[in-house]
């Protein structure tokens, strides 16, 4: 992976504590998701009848199963219960990006949710990290 | 929504949240060498099989009820995860982790819509 423990500290020249690491492969995670998504959507809009002829269908494809990878790579150190929380932030996606991209109105209930959520994802995963980083 | 609808959205969350655990107690002993290469793939095995069945069973859903029904219900698994992940593996969760996964939830379900 990117964030592989021998190559990353060395390559940026920081030294990164293990939780550190392992949150920043939940957050290749939740990238990989998310643009997976993406290009599923590019691939099934472009060829509705047939998308598996199509690029972007097969590099959502790709990853989907690095997502898969950084996962299980994630929970070999990160409670599962505060690992799949932050991964809620994926199911944000459809509606910022309505908003940013489309510009689409959003809904005060809605644009409410998308800040509890972010809220909720920095109360979930915040305490363990630093609790962590102190040990 | 019908009875047996609502039983088979509860039933994906029963997959996703099992699958899951199983993916954690086989990663969590990976780096121990507690138990055998086998048994780690096993407890995998069974998570990613759960994980598959929930995939097609969601995508069934998906073709036979609007989106927004059972977003609702997105809401609901990381609360479930977390309190099956204390009450199974023991994982301990400070009393901010639960406060914001109820926030999580509240949250998905009114983006949702609900």
């Amino acid at each position: 992976m990117l964030t592989s423990d021998s190559t990353l500290p060395g390559f940026i020249g920081l030294k990164l504590s293990a939780s550190t690491k392992a949150y920043l492969k939940l957050g290749a995670c939740a990238a990989l998701a998310a643009a997976g998504e993406v290009l599923l959507k590019i691939g099934a809009t472009a060829q509705p009848d047939a998308p598996l002829t199509h690029w972007a269908t097969w590099i959502g494809i790709v990853f989907y199963v690095l997502n898969f990878v950084a996962w299980l790579e994630a929970l070999k150190t990160i409670p599962v219960g505060i690992a799949f929380a932050v991964q809620s932030i994926v199911q944000l996606i459809v509606p910022i990006s309505a908003w940013l991209v489309l510009h689409e109105q959003i809904s005060s209930a809605r644009a409410l949710g998308i800040l509890l959520v972010f809220v909720g994802v920095f109360l979930a995963a915040a305490p363990s990290a630093i609790a962590d980083e102190r040990l | 929504m019908t009875a047996s609808t609502l039983f088979l959205c509860l039933f994906c969350q029963v997959l996703v949240v099992a699958g899951n655990i199983l993916l954690k107690h086989a990663m969590a002993g990976i780096d121990g060498q507690q138990r055998s290469r086998l048994q780690t793939g096993l407890w995998l095995f069974a998570g990613i099989a759960l994980l598959t069945l929930w995939f097609f069973l969601w995508l069934g859903l998906l073709s036979k009820y609007e989106l927004s029904q059972l977003y609702a219900f997105e809401g609901l698994s990381p609360v479930f995860l977390m309190a099956s992940a204390w009450l199974v593996l023991g994982e301990k969760v400070p009393l901010r982790g639960w406060i914001g996964v109820s926030l999580i939830g509240a949250g998905l379900m009114l983006v949702a819509g609900v």
